[in-house]
């Protein structure tokens, strides 16, 4: 029998990433700096107490598989269909410029032309961990510009996938050997991409529809459908060699797909909450790796240089999206906010700058690897503060900006929801309360995490949200905090106390509770009204009784309306499972 | 083995997993087995390095031990042993003696030699046999009950079978402790009750002191505050290691340092859970994957040669099953029923216990690792785990019909204690209510009875409410309403009106049958149900949310017609919740059936 001990390098790492990120999040950095400066003090490059292992390799790539998984799941076509056109129109031009800039300043600086073209493929992508971190730190990632940005970063990641494919094949030996490349990664990614739509119209839909309901099945065959992917991806060559073909597919591309696929069934939102802390996870463990592989003299190689290049490419990444935006006809604001976010170069150079170190033989060394990692890092850090002070710089600039107003800017419909009801979970109490409350509200939106009801919800015309309202990104899609009415007719106590604290003062609160302890500390909390079904139904249930020892008749008469309803089961929108309804 | 990266190996483990448990939830079989079948499946492709397997696994099993501890410090600590802890202790022993004495009889009987080739490597000595005890004596809290996706109706059993799964997972820690001392001699095991107790005194300075400081450095932040909780518990994790004891124990520990805060970090806490998720996931996977089977084609060509090696491994597990699934059943159902439950609830809790835990398992994993296991003993216990696993799905799903066989064919012959043990039923009594289940609602209709009057009988099943029953009753009857003696203490056939504020399907149906004579109120929460039941001849049917729905309308129209302002109806509910200030007791509230036993 093998000699198990927890591995120690991993220990050392998350403990050692654990206090460094900490420790960044308290200094306002992005917690990847964090993560990537552990590397270097606890790698090679510092103290030298870890190397990589097999578990910690293993983890970092699961770390970025998952989260491009996650971007993939992201990836709701319908909610960036009305900005698909713009932000097309923008990134391309982005990227192709960003990339030139870049590859003309390698060229001009100390490095051969390869290496060049890597860097400025490298470059051209902005950080997608730190501007959503960022935004959504901000709670500005519905905004328009947060929306733009979310877009556009979505564009950069599809190239970046497609340029790690290429840099999965190995290197070229023609131009006519890179196009060669490049079209079996295009038709590879295309069979791919056809084969995760296919299976998100037509075989998810009914696999997920049976199994959603269980959250621990549904969460280990969302994860079983991942690795499905990066299986395939990550094998593809041994599958394709009985025919011939040299084919190259990155784990990271079917990692993208595979969230994809999912990505465009209603269940996608819960997924991306359960996903979320294990992509946490291990994306750490991958920044902290990146670090593993330096020697000091790598990282600071080039460290004039490296700030040379950070500066002039964050006024060129500036300038470029202020232009473009400009030219889509957002307004100045939008325009301003959208582009400042954008500076930074993305922890995806670093993974391409990787990839291009990993070939056989490599593109560039770890001398040029540390100079794109540096980069990364000064413009990470720098530009996390105009992120976050985007707003009082915009401030301080407009006046000097006011040419380049629109007269007649673009302004998207608004779809997030405002001064609306939310009305969690769907039983009989809460089909009641909804009916009362159509009256007079126009948007209303039902959170239920049970398939059946949630199709019930739809049949009746209510909005339904498919869901777990304990995850916070449920609760920021329904609009919980900007909510005028919330009914809760879950009698989960941790769930209303969430609610309770997240809704605003003067909203309406109807919470669900099962004693009358849970509801005294409801009402504590500001709940308005808190309904406890047991004692209102016996109340209701002893008023009959009630009038059956008096007066029959009466009694009869009273529960004619329980009766007919009973019968008729129409009263309420149709639904003819059990509350649970887990059992199918 | 063949060469193939960790990912890969990974990878193929979930994509085998992921049709399987496709298919075991069409079948309504539960996650656990099908990860272990998983795992035999991809152990006989021979792909997997067992070491760096085990590496993640054993994340799982700190993982789950971890969230375990989480939860249990934060409950209310009990001085006093309820009866089904009281049943708990006397079931593990049970069980556990008879799986050491089986597990040595086995071991002589192999070394005996029956067959000529048949025979353990090494002696099944008396620690070996422990193991094999310890995994008769176990089941667990997630395969017994938190896994079954079979609606809870039946409040009783789930009661009891929880509180007996708990105190089981708190009995295999403490055994994980002993295991890791690393052999069972007395010195050892005080050194390692010593550590673990200075670990557990850390986790508890930890709470109190350093945990308020790691809260403040986080700053609010989700992820710095996961990633800061999984370091923790990395953090006992290696210090376990360093004392060289379990890693259990290290989790254990972790867990209580851990303050649990629910709302403030509802998001860290899902979290966990997600990563829990996959981990045990792989664990349960890796076990699986640790057992050898002949292979098919072995078989074929040598059936002899190649089933021999296993017959010792099939005997004891063969051996654990019927110790499981048959002989632990038996016992739990007859030390309740001596208890005072009812039939039915005792034979339901008794299908839950059917298995092997996965603490078991978890011990064994240790067990193996230290040193402390060999392997065909192992391969038993995950073999016996899987099986009963799958098993125990197939009880708990067909539980009620089981029941209603055994009962049919008078296996679990006449009930222990007479109906007149336990009643205060006054002779003659005619025109009155019978109120079934002493839970909240039928404590309420007492109170309802009592002010008109109005002769009334309880008739209730679970004896725990028997004090209960004894101050507020004039009344009662504790016994299983569908057992003749129970109807007949009760004058069911005199009465005017049963009120059923039992949800359970045979007991309305047994109602019903008097419906011509008597009327009969049931209850059901599905609103189809509900119109059935008044076909068939039920005055009305209790609809607890439907009636809920009745009051509530009208508090919420009131409320947006401007009857009331918010501060009106807050107040106004506030003094009503004053009024209804009823004891709440987590059992039998709206619970069931039959008391009945064994003699």
């Amino acid at each position: 029998m093998v000699e198990v001990g927890l591995a120690s390098d991993v220990a050392v790492i998350l403990v050692a990433a654990a206090l460094v990120g900490v420790l960044a999040v308290r200094l306002n950095q992005p917690t990847i700096i964090g993560y990537i400066l552990t590397g270097v003090v606890i790698g090679p490059v510092g103290l030298a107490v870890v190397e990589p292992s097999i578990i910690t390799d293993t983890m970092a790539e699961l770390g970025l598989a998952f989260l491009l998984f996650l971007l993939g799941i992201k990836m709701r076509f319908e909610d960036i269909r009305h900005l698909i056109t713009p932000i097309v129109k923008i990134s391309i031009p982005q990227m192709a410029a960003i990339g030139l800039v870049g590859f003309g300043l390698a060229v001009v600086l100390p490095f051969s032309f390869e290496q060049a073209v890597i860097i400025g493929l490298a470059v051209m992508y902005s950080s997608t961990a730190v501007v959503i971190k960022m935004l959504n730190d901000k709670g500005e990632a519905t905004s328009l510009h947060g929306k733009i940005d979310v877009g556009v970063l979505l564009a950069q990641d599809i190239v970046v996938v497609i340029i790690l494919a290429v840099l999965a094949a190995g290197r070229p030996e023609s131009a006519a050997d890179v196009m060669a490349t490049l079209a079996i990664v295009m038709v590879l990614v295309t069979i791919t991409t056809v084969a995760a739509i296919a299976a998100s119209r037509y075989l998810l839909p009914p696999l997920f529809r049976r199994i959603v309901d269980d959250t621990r099945l549904f969460f280990l065959v969302a994860i079983s459908w991942l690795f499905l992917f990066v299986l395939v991806a990550d094998q593809i060559d041994i599958l394709l060699a009985p025919f011939g073909v040299d084919a190259y597919l990155s784990v990271e591309m079917g990692a993208f797909l595979a969230g994809l696929a999912i990505a465009q069934l209603p269940y996608s939102k819960d997924l991306q909450g359960r996903v979320n802390p294990l992509t946490d996870l291990f994306v750490m463990v991958f920044f902290v790796s990146v670090a593993l592989d330096f020697e000091a003299a790598d990282l600071l190689e080039y460290w004039q240089e490296a700030i040379i290049v950070a500066v002039v490419l964050m006024v060129a990444k500036f300038v470029v999206f202020f232009t473009l935006l400009n030219w889509q006809r957002f307004d100045l604001e939008t325009t301003f906010l959208g582009s400042i976010n954008m500076v930074q170069v993305s922890e995806f150079g670093i993974v391409v700058a990787v990839a291009a170190v990993e070939t056989d033989p490599a593109f560039i060394g770890p001398e040029e690897l540390g100079f794109v990692t540096l980069v990364a890092l000064i413009t990470m850090s720098v530009s996390v503060y105009f992120v976050q002070y985007n707003r009082q710089l915009f401030a301080r600039v407009e006046p000097y900006l006011s040419r380049w107003e629109q007269t007649d800017p673009v302004t998207p419909a608004d779809t997030d929801y405002r001064d609306h009801v939310v009305v969690i979970g769907y039983d009989e109490i809460a089909r009641r309360a909804l009916r009362i409350l159509e009256n007079q509200y126009d948007d209303i939106v039902v959170v239920d995490r049970n398939v059946a009801h949630v199709e019930a919800i739809e049949d009746a015309g209510y909005e339904a949200l498919f869901g777990d309202v304990k995850y916070a990104k449920i609760r920021k899609d329904a609009g919980v905090n900007y909510a005028d009415f919330v009914f809760s007719s879950s009698n989960q106590m941790g769930i209303n106390e969430i609610l309770l604290t997240e809704t605003k003062e003067e909203t309406t609160v109807f919470v669900e509770a099962a004693t009358a302890e849970q509801a005294e500390r409801l009402y504590d909390l500001g709940a308005d009204y808190v309904i406890m079904a047991p004692q209102l139904g016996v109340a209701q249930f002893i008023e009959y009784l009630e009038s059956y020892f008096q007066n029959r008749s009466v009694f009869n008469r009273k529960i004619a309306a329980d009766l007919e309803l009973m019968r008729t089961g129409r009263l309420f929108p149709d639904i003819t499972d059990r509350p649970g309804g887990d059992d199918d | 083995m063949t060469d193939v990266a960790l990912l890969t190996a990974l990878a193929i483990l979930f994509v085998i997993a992921g049709p399987l448990l496709l298919i075991a939830k069409a079948v309504r079989l539960s996650v656990i087995p099908s990860l272990i079948l998983a795992g035999l499946f991809v152990g006989q492709l021979d792909i997997i390095d067992e070491g760096l397997m085990l590496e993640l696994a054993r994340l799982g099993i700190a993982f789950l031990v971890f969230t375990f501890s989480v939860q249990i410090h934060t409950e209310r600590v009990r001085m006093v042993v309820s009866d089904s802890e009281v049943v708990a202790i006397i079931q593990a022993l049970v069980l556990g003696v008879l799986g050491v004495i089986f597990a040595l009889t086995a071991g002589v009987a192999l070394e005996l030699a029956t067959f000529a080739d048949v025979g353990l490597d090494e002696p099944l000595t008396i620690e070996q046999a422990l193991f094999v005890g310890i995994a008769a004596a176990l089941s667990s809290t997630i395969v017994g009950t938190a896994l079954f996706t079979k609606p809870k109706t039946d409040i009783v059993h789930d009661y009891l079978s929880s509180e007996i799964d708990s105190f089981n997972d708190l009995l295999a820690v403490f055994l994980l402790l002993v295991v890791s001392a690393g052999t069972f001699t007395l010195d050892p095991v005080a050194t390692q009750l010593g550590y673990g107790v200075i670990l557990l005194a850390t986790a508890i300075v930890v709470n109190r002191y350093l945990f308020g400081v790691i809260e403040r450095f986080a700053g609010g932040s989700d992820e710095s505050m996961l990633i800061s909780i999984v370091a923790l518990l990395i953090g006992f994790l290696g210090a376990a290691e360093f004392l060289e004891t379990s890693i259990v124990v290290g989790a254990f520990a972790a867990g209580i340092a851990v303050r649990d805060n629910p709302v403030e970090y509802s998001e860290v806490f899902n979290g966990l859970t997600s990563i829990r998720e996959f981990f045990v996931a792989i664990f349960f996977a890796t076990v699986g994957a640790l057992v050898t089977l002949p292979s098919p084609t072995a078989i074929a060509n040598e059936p002899t040669a190649a089933i021999i090696p296993v017959v010792p491994v099939a005997t004891i597990a063969l051996g654990l099953i019927i110790l499981t699934v048959v002989i632990k059943p038996i016992v739990t159902v007859a030390l309740l029923v001596y208890h005072g439950y009812d039939r039915r609830s005792a034979t339901i809790t008794g299908f839950d216990m059917d298995h092997v835990g996965e603490f078991s398992v978890i011990v064994a994993i240790e067990a193996l690792v230290l040193g402390l296991l060999i392997e065909p003993v192992f391969e038993a216990i995950i073999l016996a785990a899987a099986v009963s696993m799958l098993l125990s799905n197939l009880t708990h799903n067909y539980d009620d019909e089981i029941y209603r066989i055994m009962v049919a064919r008078g296996w679990l012959g006449k009930p222990y204690h007479t109906v007149d043990d336990w009643n205060t039923v006054p002779d003659g009594i005619s025109n009155h209510v019978v109120i079934v289940g002493y839970g909240r609602q039928g404590r309420r209709l007492v109170e309802f009875c009592e002010g008109r009057d109005q002769p009334y009988v309880v008739i209730e099943n679970n004896p725990q409410m028997l004090p209960n029953l004894r101050a507020n009753c004039d009344a009662y009857v504790l016994g299983d309403a569908l057992e003749p003696e129970t109807i007949d203490v009760a004058n069911l056939k005199e009465a005017q009106l049963i009120i059923s504020t039992a949800e359970s399907k045979p007991l309305t149906e047994h109602f019903l049958s008097v419906a011509g004579t008597v009327d009969v109120i049931v209850r059901t929460r599905e609103l189809p149900m509900a119109a059935e039941l008044i076909e068939r001849g039920a005055v009305y049917v209790i609809v607890p949310d439907l009636l809920a729905a009745d009051q509530l309308a009208d508090h919420l129209e009131a409320l947006l017609n401007g009857k009331y302002d918010p501060a009106e109806l807050r107040s106004k509910s506030v003094r009503e919740l004053e009024v209804d200030r009823a004891p709440s007791h987590p059992s039998t509230a709206e619970s069931t059936t039959s008391t009945g036993e064994f003699e």
